[in-house]
């Protein structure tokens, strides 16, 4: 332990001079520590960047990582304000950053390429439907690859056109109530779930955890001709039916990754909780679930995703008039020809409307989905 | 408000065959600040989750307040706990994770009709009238819970208290080490508890802040006036701030008894060992008969341990098992009986040899052939160093030539380690002493300050406790 650290110490030199702090930020970023948090030098750097003035160093504005050490946001801060770094000097660590600098920026040139062309690929397809549903049928069998002109333009009569064909309002509101119910029961029933099997520990929760996860890696095409069966003998064929049989299939997944999160959660604040007055439910929905709320985001978005653009389970289901199922259903049904014709205009335009509801969930949820994903790397 | 009473307490965990606690039987009285210490795994944390309600009790009774509450849940027992890693609510700020076991409690019939006398003692003061003032009681009586007025006053008392006020509207993670303990305590003291359970609440914090929190805690005790048991690892937080302190190890309780007396009167060898910084040195040694006198025999040479033995009061009370297990609480066999006085002993031993050979005097008897082996154990302070002043004051006999293999400098105090007898000594003397690693230096173990352990580790000979020196003197006056 450094001196420094045990004691009130007062920094005093002789000349005064002043160093921009964005050096030490720039240096900060460099090794990799948020920058409102801390700046990162030993404390010899620390004297001579402050040459000139006294300044006094408390305890607390100092966090000791070993080498280099921290200087906390707090005198950060005081540097800034009473412009005490001296410019002069640049700390040995400091110097040996802007080779690795350079190098930094040559890795970080051939990353973004690298990216570019990575998202250039998976925007491409999505390129194209939008560009085609502006086409007319016989503008997309000549080059589908070219921009609508004068002659291929077909303005919005695609898109009005399947509008009123596919239903497209009724047909929408299928969707989004099958969507958004199986969803709040899928998110609700999985992770009560999955904190039952994680913190009680016998044979029989192993047991059931572990037909969950089977149930994960049976193919839905195995079962879906005996559960078509059993979902009309139970009168499951019905809108509500199927949000039920939507839960089935969803709770594998959902559950298995509740389970990872929930034993990242310090067992002592479901303990302090107990101790605090709260009984079994209240736990679960004052402390777990809210702390959960990453998780829960990230898996709400991969179930909006696959429900919404499930094309199987309610074609079987539910039947095929538009209207009465789902969008994707729909879709296919009106824009399927006689004798294998394809409106590929109208389903260029209705595929364009079916899509904007989901990315604009996920654009929403992107920020829980990555915290999520990494908060269960770290902890696993 | 309440006493903690364990009788016959079992802990055996689900799939252990082998129990944590094989046999607990613990009086905590109320108000009383308790401290469970011992090494980890001793079984201390246990206890303590099993006051809380945390562990349930394999066999045996747990009272709170007179009442058994084996099978009463946590959230009904009426306490408080601090945990070593703060367990604060992430998602809430500070001013929530205090204001939460408010919220969540329903209150107690009791309460509620204190609550509504109160309202009225106050309304009256105010002069309303008497519709108005039974318009507001009832309405007070129908509210089962703490108001949102109630919880805010309360909020705020405790964090005025604990030095949060600034802190309300942080997240936990947004607060230094010593702030997430205060939060802790905050939300342990905002509802009163009958008792205050903490688990190693200073560990995860500096040195430093260690000792600030310690006289915190100690304070908070004092204020709130209730029920505190304290776990932790570290003999001096316990030795500081402890009313009475239960050394465990293996998951029995060693001893029970204020701090002071388990320094002076440790019961056995892990408590003697346990208690005090830094350890206490223990020998390899005999006991044997020397002319008449009990002597103690380390490294060839022998000297008199009779006033550890013979003063009143400390060994006699040794003679008698029932006594020894009413002292102790240790269960003995006949073997520690036969420790005796020198002159009972040579009645033993006569009497026997009268009876198989005659009287054959011997210059040198061994006591008995159980306590021939024992451990001699002598705290650092009472190890001297031989000095060109003391040498005449010191029997030649307790001398030992020693080379000194480390000596640390404390500032004040100086610490010596070298071998003796074959087992590694720490000597704690004045810092004004020049020594130095690998100096030869010669030092006394002081007859009068040893303490004798028996082969079961038992105590059998502890010095006499050190008379209280009580500070009466008045200056200002002249006495």
């Amino acid at each position: 332990m450094h001196d420094l650290l045990d004691k009130t110490t007062k920094v005093i030199n002789t000349d005064y001079h002043s160093l921009s702090v964005d050096t030490l930020i720039k240096y900060n970023e460099d090794v990799g520590y948020d920058e409102t948090d801390a700046i990162a030098v030993t404390y010899d750097d620390l004297k001579e960047m402050t040459r000139g003035k006294e300044l006094l160093l408390y305890k607390y504005d100092l966090v000791d990582i070993g080498e280099p050490r921290i200087v906390g946001r707090y005198l950060l801060n005081q540097l800034k304000e009473k412009d005490k770094l001296n410019p002069g000097y640049l700390p040995a660590s400091l110097k040996k950053s802007v080779s690795k600098k350079r190098r930094e920026y040559i890795s970080n040139t051939i990353l973004y390429v690298v990216l570019t062309l990575i998202a250039a690929i998976v925007f491409f397809p999505i390129l194209m439907v939008v560009m085609n549903s502006f086409k007319t049928n016989t503008g997309i069998g000549l080059n589908s690859f070219l921009l609508p002109n004068s002659e291929t333009f077909n303005g919005f009569k695609n898109y009005t056109r399947g509008f009123e064909e596919a239903k497209f309002l009724n047909s929408f509101g299928y969707s989004l109530f099958i969507t958004v119910f199986s969803t709040i029961f899928i998110l609700l029933f999985t992770s009560m779930t999955a904190w039952f099997l994680t913190r009680v520990k016998t044979w029989w929760t192993k047991t059931i955890y572990y037909i969950i996860l089977f149930s994960m890696i049976i193919p839905f095409q195995m079962v879906m001709l005996p559960m078509n069966q059993i979902a009309s003998t139970l009168k499951l064929n019905n809108i509500f039916g199927i949000v039920i049989i939507y839960i089935a299939f969803g709770a594998g997944l959902s559950t298995f990754m509740y389970a990872g999160f929930v034993k990242s959660v310090p067992i002592e604040i479901e303990e302090a909780a107990m101790i605090d007055g709260c009984n079994p439910i209240q736990t679960f929905f004052k402390i777990v679930f809210p702390v959960l709320k990453p998780t829960t985001v990230t898996i709400a978005v991969l179930n909006v995703m696959w429900i919404w653009n499930d094309y199987l389970l309610p074609n079987m289901v539910l039947g095929t008039s538009p209207g009465k199922t789902t969008l994707p259903v729909a879709i296919q049904m009106v824009t399927q020809g006689s004798y294998g014709s394809t409106d590929y205009g109208m389903l260029m335009a209705m595929i364009v409307l079916t899509i904007i509801p989901v990315v604009v969930f996920y654009l929403f949820g992107q920020k829980y989905i990555i915290k999520g994903v990494t908060a269960g790397a770290v902890k696993g | 408000m309440a006493s903690i009473e364990f009788e016959n307490v079992v802990k055996v965990y689900p799939g252990q065959t082998k129990p944590v606690i094989p046999d607990l039987n613990l009086k905590i009285e109320d108000k009383e600040f308790i401290i469970l210490v011992g090494p980890s795994g001793c079984g201390k944390s246990t206890t303590l989750r099993m006051i809380a309600g945390l562990e349930d009790i394999t066999r045996g009774t747990l009272r709170i307040d007179g009442k058994k509450v084996n099978d009463v849940p946590a959230r009904d027992r009426d306490i408080a706990m601090v945990f070593q890693s703060y367990a604060l609510y992430p998602n809430m700020t500070v001013y929530k994770n205090i204001a939460f076991p408010l919220k969540v409690r329903k209150l107690t019939q009791e309460d509620i009709d204190k609550r509504a006398e109160t309202l009225e003692a106050i309304l009256r003061e105010q002069g309303k009238t008497d519709q108005e003032i039974e318009l507001a009681v009832q309405k007070s009586l129908l509210q089962k819970k703490y108001t949102k007025e109630e919880i805010d006053a309360k909020v705020h008392a405790v964090a005025k208290v604990l030095d949060l006020e600034q802190y309300l509207d942080r997240k936990p993670a947004n607060l230094s080490g010593g702030q997430r303990q205060r939060v802790a305590l905050g939300r342990a003291m905002v509802r009163s508890p009958k008792v205050f359970l903490l688990d190693e609440p200073l560990s995860n914090l500096d040195a430093k802040l260690r000792t600030e929190m310690r006289s915190q805690i100690s304070m908070l005790h004092k204020k709130l006036n209730t029920t505190f048991v304290y776990v932790t690892h570290d003999q001096t937080e316990a030795m500081t701030i402890a009313d009475k302190i239960a050394v465990f190890n293996k998951g029995i309780i060693q001893q029970f008894d204020t701090p002071r007396n388990l320094y002076e009167r440790p019961t056995n060898l892990f408590v003697a060992g346990f208690i005090g910084s830094p350890e206490m040195n223990f020998l390899n040694a005999r006991l044997v008969r020397d002319n008449n006198v009990v002597k103690v025999e380390i490294a060839d040479k022998k000297f008199d341990v009779s006033s550890t033995l013979n003063k009143d009061g400390v060994l006699n009370r040794y003679l008698d098992k029932k006594e020894i297990e009413k002292e102790t609480g240790v269960k003995t066999d006949d073997k520690v009986v036969e420790l005796a006085l020198p002159d009972e002993v040579k009645e033993i031993k006569k009497g026997k040899k009268a009876k198989e050979e005659k009287e054959e005097p011997v210059e040198e008897t061994i006591i008995t052939k159980e306590y021939n082996e024992v451990t001699y154990g002598v705290r650092p302070e009472n190890i001297m160093l031989v000095t060109h002043e003391n040498v005449n004051n010191i029997d030649k006999d307790t001398i030992y030539k020693v080379r000194v293999k480390m000596a640390e400098f404390l500032g004040a105090e100086l610490y010596l380690y070298f071998d003796l007898g074959g087992t590694q000594c720490i000597c704690r003397t004045s810092a004004k002493y020049q020594v130095r690693a690998d100096d030869e230096i010669y030092v006394s173990l002081n007859p009068n300050k040893g303490y004798i352990f028996n082969s079961d580790d038992v105590t059998i000979a502890f010095p006499e406790p050190s008379q209280d020196i009580k500070l009466d003197i008045d200056f200002e006056n002249g006495k």
